[in-house]
């Protein structure tokens, strides 16, 4: 059965969902797909529950690499930190290895200000209080300003906190202001379609426009859907994978597919504060940053973790400790001081995008990266400053053992592996995110940002489909 | 034979107690005590030996506190959605050779370093077992500090789990000069 919309959106996360709200509010008939479940606030759990988190996880585990996004309408927004900051206008102006300018010349932080001011106003972000500030990340500014650095609060797109600390596995209360509460709504009620659980496989160009073949996961049926505009908007590991699948069926897609992965120059760190009391486990999941290495390509911001995240995924070793260990006793003697007096310490910076996505034979996704010299140097001046930060107030800096050993990242923020360009040689999409000798085929979401942000990027890849959404409405042909 | 002069007054007292007490009590077990699997089998009381070192327990901690086999790690281990169970009979094998060829002994029978030394080895240098020895030591601590089946290891790190929210998040003080005017980045 083939089903015929002007616009087909894949994927309903920050890219997906403000394309989905701007073009159906143009009147232009939107269908959006979504490979996960609705979820709600009678939905959501406050669990470590690994059936549950499997369900609104999607983990991916490359070489040297695992991503962790979100799955479900909403994409991201369900799961993350609701931490919402402007990319600074250094970022723009970065070049790479040859020297040319890895963002388009349209823009800059001036002209994404506008955008920024929208979806700030739709998503409710405002910097937080002292006293809005939870423990744990005011402890991290307590430390930070003991070493002689700055520390500010965060800007969050919460309002009316209610202090759980499980904004990981999604907001029972409905205060993160996830996009399930404003960009999706506004998108159905201006009459898109969601349908969720169903799997973009495809995308095809016709004389007409485009077929986007895609499978129902609760029926396992195949159905196509013909529109003229396609809006890839399935994040920095999806996107990718289907427009390698949708190679043949598209005209000379740009051999930047799937490169450049840029982790975000995440990687996570832990501090053990004996005399502090953090409880790590009360508030926002984050309230604090400090942006006094940016000159350095990073931020170090205060972050608060599940027990399972810092105990199962991570492998960590006390700075100084001969071994890592991740279990037995040593390990049980750290994880009794967790509570109150181990915080979680996240670094976001300027890596070299040194990661790729590909697939293999099978058509199975696979993931590669490979630490150049830019992205080592980043991770280990941060890890220097943590480490200073964190001895400023007496306390022992915890590193997650992948890194160490093998240059191992782990990241929540992948961008980059359809990024835009000034020109088919450098990227996939252009400025206006429509990809290169396709006409009518955007790609909006984390994939088309071009390079690393150094801070968390939701407000970023949001404002960029604010953008984009202006651009395909006014050059919508009918 | 002496008994006890009963008064009426003093036996439904007692009787209204006892009975008082008998019932909390059993609704105490029913809320809180969740029985785990028991070790019914030389792999099951192998699997047993390997939790007690991941997540040491009473016996083998200074603090006298539970550990991974108080929150039902064998039942982790052994629960399909994991996978690890069809591999079980293998691994046993493996750590109890490795264990006969160095202390002569099958593992469940060797003291807690030993244990511990053998799967620090399985773990590292363990050949094709390697994943399965790094997937026992995710369950173990996941049914501990994970709270798979109790709360246990949650509360041992002072974990809260769900909760309606809390009024005393903040040290509503501030902590650090600020760089920035409003939060961001210029």
């Amino acid at each position: 059965m083939r089903e015929f919309f002007d616009v087909c959106i894949i994927g309903s996360g920050f890219g997906g969902s403000v394309c989905g709200a701007k073009l159906s509010g143009a009147k232009k008939t939107t269908l959006i797909l979504e490979q996960g479940r609705r979820w709600d606030k009678n939905t959501f759990q406050q669990t470590q529950d690994v059936k549950y988190l499997k369900e609104i996880y999607e983990e991916f585990e490359g070489e040297n690499i695992k991503v962790s996004t979100a799955m479900g309408v909403g994409g991201g927004s369900l799961l993350y930190s609701a931490s919402s900051l402007r990319t600074s206008s250094l970022v723009f102006e970065q070049k790479d290895k040859n020297g040319r300018r890895l963002w388009p010349s349209e823009y800059s932080r001036k002209v994404l200000n506008p955008y920024y001011e929208k979806v700030e106003k739709n998503l409710n972000v405002s910097q937080l209080l002292w006293s809005e500030v939870p423990k744990r990340d005011g402890i991290f500014a307590k430390a930070c300003n003991a070493a002689g650095y700055t520390c500010d609060r965060l800007r969050i797109a919460i309002v009316n906190c209610r202090n759980c600390g499980f904004c990981h596995t999604g907001c029972k209360f409905d205060r993160k202001q996830s996009l399930i509460l404003n960009y999706i709504p506004e998108a159905e009620k201006n009459g898109a379609k969601i349908k969720e659980e169903c799997k973009a496989l495809l995308v095809k160009r016709n004389e007409k426009g485009y077929l986007v073949a895609y499978k129902d996961l609760k029926s396992g049926v195949i159905n196509e859907v013909s529109c003229k505009t396609v809006i890839v908007s399935a994040g920095a590991i999806q996107s990718p994978a289907l427009m390698l699948r949708s190679k043949k069926y598209l005209d000379n897609l740009s051999s930047h597919v799937g490169k450049n992965l840029t982790a975000n120059g995440n990687i996570f760190l832990a501090a053990h504060l004996p005399k502090e009391d953090c409880e790590v486990f009360k508030g926002k999941v984050q309230g604090s940053v400090t942006y006094a290495f940016w000159e350095e390509g990073f931020v170090l911001q205060g972050v608060g973790t599940l027990p399972i995240s810092a105990t199962v995924i991570n492998r960590v070793r006390f700075n100084n400790a001969k071994k890592p260990f991740y279990w037995g006793i040593e390990m049980k003697r750290v994880m009794k001081e967790y509570g109150r007096h181990l915080l979680g310490i996240a670094v976001i910076g300027l890596d070299g995008s040194d990661g790729s996505v590909f697939l293999d034979e099978n058509e199975n996704i696979k993931l590669i990266w490979s630490m150049s010299e830019k992205s080592r140097k980043v991770f280990d001046k941060a890890i220097v400053r943590a480490k200073e930060i964190v001895e400023s107030l007496g306390g022992e800096l915890l590193i997650t053992e992948p890194y160490q050993e093998k240059g191992e990242v782990i990241t929540v923020h992948p961008l980059g592996t359809c990024r835009m360009a000034g020109d088919k040689s450098d990227g996939v999409i252009d400025s206006n995110c429509q990809v290169f000798g396709n006409p009518n085929l955007y790609i909006v979401d984390s994939s088309a940002v071009p390079s690393p942000l150094g801070v968390n990027p939701s407000l970023t890849i949001a404002a960029i489909a604010e953008r984009a959404s202006d651009y395909i409405v006014q050059n919508f042909q009918p | 034979m002496q008994y006890k002069n009963v008064t009426r007054r003093f036996f439904l007292k007692t009787a209204g107690s006892l009975s008082f007490l008998f019932s909390t009590d059993k609704i105490t077990e029913a809320a809180e005590r969740i029985e785990c699997m028991s070790a019914s089998s030389h792999s099951k009381e192998t699997m047993l030996a390997i939790s007690d070192v991941i997540v040491p327990g009473a016996k083998n901690s200074s603090d006298k506190s539970p550990g991974a086999a108080d929150a039902c790690s064998l039942d982790i281990m052994y629960d399909p959605f994991f996978g690890l169970e069809k591999y079980i009979a293998f691994l046993v094998i493996s750590i109890d050779w490795s264990s006969l060829w160095r202390f002569g002994s099958l593992y469940k029978n060797i003291d807690f370093e030993k244990r511990t030394y053998i799967l620090q080895v399985k773990e590292e240098n363990g050949w094709f077992f390697k994943k399965g020895f790094k997937g026992i030591i995710i369950l173990a601590k996941l049914a501990f500090y994970g709270g798979y089946k109790n709360n246990i290891g949650m509360e041992y790190i002072g974990f809260p789990g769900a909760n309606p929210g809390y009024h005393d998040f903040s040290h509503e003080k501030l902590f650090a000069k600020e760089k920035t005017v409003d939060g961001n980045l210029k």
